[in-house]
C-alpha cells in the first residue's frame, strides 16, 4: 500500500514539471568520427551487382544534414551519384531511404549512430547509386489529371480570377504542400507489390486535392476514374505513408475521405463563393 | 513496371499512337455523360501538340500492357460498392461475435457463419490479389490462387452450415473448445 503511494506521489511530481522533478535525459553523445555505408550501383549496362560501400566521415567537418554529409562524401569520392537540388525540402529531389526509413536527405538530420546506412528508396528501378527511376510514379500523377478542369471550354479561360472563399482554400491545407519526393509512395507495401495499377498515396493525395478544390469542376469524372479495384482500393490502410513523409503530411486521411468520396458515402459540397463572381469584371 | 518503361520509353517513337490503341482496346462501355465528359474534361484541341483528339495522358499508368491475357484482366470495374459492403460486415462483426456467443441459437449462427466467410473470403481474396502476382507467377498460379479462395470459403461455410444444422451450432461448438477439462484424456 505504501509502495503505491510512493509510485503515485513520484509520477504526480514527474509530471507536474517541478524543477528537479524530471530526471535529466541522458544525451547519447557520439563519436563525430562516422561511418556511412552507402549503396553503390554502376547502373545495368555494366551487369556490375550493387554492394555498400563504407565511407569514414567526421561530421564535425560538414553540415549537420545528410545531405551535407552526401557531399563531402562525393568530395572524397567524386563517382557517388545522387539527386539534389534545393537542400530546403520543397523540391523533393533527395528523397533516400536512412536506417531504414524514407527521408529527405537535406532536412534530416545526421542520426546520432555510429553506423548511417544509406539506401535508395525502395522498389524503385536503380538508375545508379541512390538515383532511382521515377518514370512511373510520375506517370500515375499525370494520370489522374492534376491540373484544374472546368466546362467553360471559351476563349475567356483565364482572363478573370477564380474566386474561392477562405475555408474552401483552407481545405487545400495539407494537400498542396506534397513535394512529390516520393516518400510516401514508396514506403508502402501495396505500391511496392501492386505499383503498376495502385497509384500509390503520393499521386491519391494529389487525386483528393484536385476532387475537393472547389474551383475544379470535373469532379464526377475524376472520381468515376478511380472507382477500380485496384487504383485506390488497393490501400488497406497500412499508414507508412504518413510515417514517412518528410513533410509532416497524412496521405492516409485523405485516401480515407477519397474512398468515401468515390463510393458516394460523401459528397463534394458546392463552393461557398461563387466561382465565377468576378468573371463579369466585377470586383 | 517501370524498369520496361525506362527501357522503352527512348526507342518507343509512336507512344501516343500505341496509347490510343491501347485505349480504345481496353476501353468498357462508358456512361455516355461520363464518356463525354473525359474527353471534353481535358484541354481544349488548340492547345494539344498532335491535332488528334485523343486526351493527352489520360490512362498513362494502364498504357503498356504486352499480352492478350494482359489485356483482359485489366479492365476496370466499379468496386466502390463492394468496398462499403466490406466494411460494413467489419463493423457488424464487432458487436455480433459477442451478441452471438452470449444467446446461441440458429438465426444468430446463420447470420454469424454468413458474414464471417464473407469476411475472411474478402480478406484471403485481397491477399491472393496483392502477392500472388503474374508478373512473378506467371498466368496460371494467380487464377489458381484465386479459384482455391473460392473453394476454401465455399467448404468453410459450407462445413458452418453443417455444424448449425446438423451438430451442436456454431457458438456451442466454440463454447465447447473451452469445456475439455485438462485432467481429461484427449
Amino acid at each position: 500500500m505504501n509502495t503505491a503511494r510512493k509510485d503515485v506521489c513520484r509520477l504526480l511530481r514527474f509530471y507536474s514539471g517541478a524543477p528537479g522533478a524530471k530526471p535529466k535525459k541522458v544525451q547519447k553523445t557520439v563519436d563525430p568520427r562516422r561511418t556511412f555505408k552507402v549503396y553503390r550501383f554502376d547502373g545495368i549496362i555494366t551487369k556490375a551487382q550493387p554492394q555498400m560501400k563504407n565511407y569514414d566521415l567526421d561530421v564535425s567537418t560538414c553540415g549537420k544534414m545528410v545531405l551535407d554529409a552526401l557531399i563531402k562524401i562525393k568530395d572524397m569520392d567524386p563517382t557517388l551519384a545522387f539527386r539534389r537540388s534545393c537542400r530546403e525540402g520543397i523540391c523533393g529531389s533527395c528523397a533516400i531511404n536512412l536506417q531504414g526509413k524514407n527521408c529527405l536527405a537535406c532536412i534530416t538530420e545526421i542520426p546520432p549512430d555510429k553506423t548511417i546506412t544509406i539506401y535508395p528508396i525502395p522498389h524503385m528501378y536503380v538508375i545508379r547509386d541512390l538515383v532511382v527511376d521515377m518514370t512511373h510514379f510520375f506517370n500515375g500523377y499525370d494520370s489522374i489529371r492534376p491540373y484544374l478542369i472546368r466546362h467553360d471550354r471559351s476563349k475567356s479561360l483565364g482572363k478573370h480570377q477564380y474566386a474561392q472563399s477562405v475555408e474552401d482554400n483552407a481545405k487545400l491545407v495539407g494537400l498542396y504542400e506534397c513535394v512529390l519526393c516520393a516518400c510516401c509512395s514508396t514506403s508502402c507495401p501495396s505500391y511496392w507489390w501492386n505499383g503498376r495499377r495502385f497509384l500509390g498515396p503520393a499521386t491519391l493525395l494529389h487525386a483528393y486535392r484536385w476532387v475537393v478544390d472547389s474551383r475544379d469542376e470535373d469532379t464526377e469524372a475524376r472520381l468515376y476514374d478511380l472507382k477500380d479495384d485496384f487504383a485506390v482500393f488497393r490501400c488497406h490502410t497500412i499508414m507508412n505513408c504518413s510515417l514517412a513523409c518528410p513533410k509532416g503530411l497524412t496521405p492516409h486521411v485523405y485516401i480515407a475521405l477519397l474512398k468515401r468520396l468515390i463510393s458516394k458515402i460523401d459528397k463534394k459540397p458546392r463552393p461557398s463563393l461563387e466561382t465565377l463572381k468576378y468573371a463579369s469584371g466585377n470586383k | 513496371m517501370a524498369f520496361s518503361m525506362f527501357l522503352r520509353a527512348p526507342a518507343c517513337t509512336s507512344k501516343l499512337f500505341s496509347q490510343q490503341i491501347m485505349r480504345i482496346a481496353t476501353q468498357q462501355a462508358m456512361k455516355p455523360v461520363a464518356a463525354e465528359r473525359m474527353l471534353s474534361s481535358v484541354l481544349p484541341t488548340q492547345h494539344t501538340i498532335l491535332k488528334s483528339n485523343s486526351p493527352p495522358i489520360l490512362n498513362a499508368v494502364r498504357s503498356f500492357r504486352t499480352s492478350p491475357a494482359l489485356l483482359q484482366e485489366e479492365k476496370a470495374h466499379d468496386h466502390s460498392k463492394l468496398w462499403v459492403i466490406e466494411k460494413l460486415t467489419s463493423a457488424v462483426l464487432v458487436p455480433l461475435i459477442p451478441i452471438c456467443l452470449i444467446l446461441p441459437n440458429k438465426m444468430f449462427d446463420a447470420a454469424l457463419a454468413i458474414l464471417v466467410t464473407a469476411h475472411s473470403f474478402w480478406g484471403l481474396e485481397a491477399i491472393a490479389v496483392d502477392y500472388v502476382r503474374s508478373s512473378i507467377f506467371g498466368p496460371f498460379i494467380p487464377k489458381l490462387a484465386i479459384a482455391l479462395v473460392y473453394i476454401i470459403s465455399i467448404a468453410t461455410l459450407g462445413g458452418l452450415f453443417y455444424l448449425i444444422s446438423n451438430d451442436v451450432g456454431l457458438s456451442n461448438a466454440i463454447k465447447q473448445l473451452w469445456s475439455v477439462k485438462s485432467k481429461q484424456v484427449a
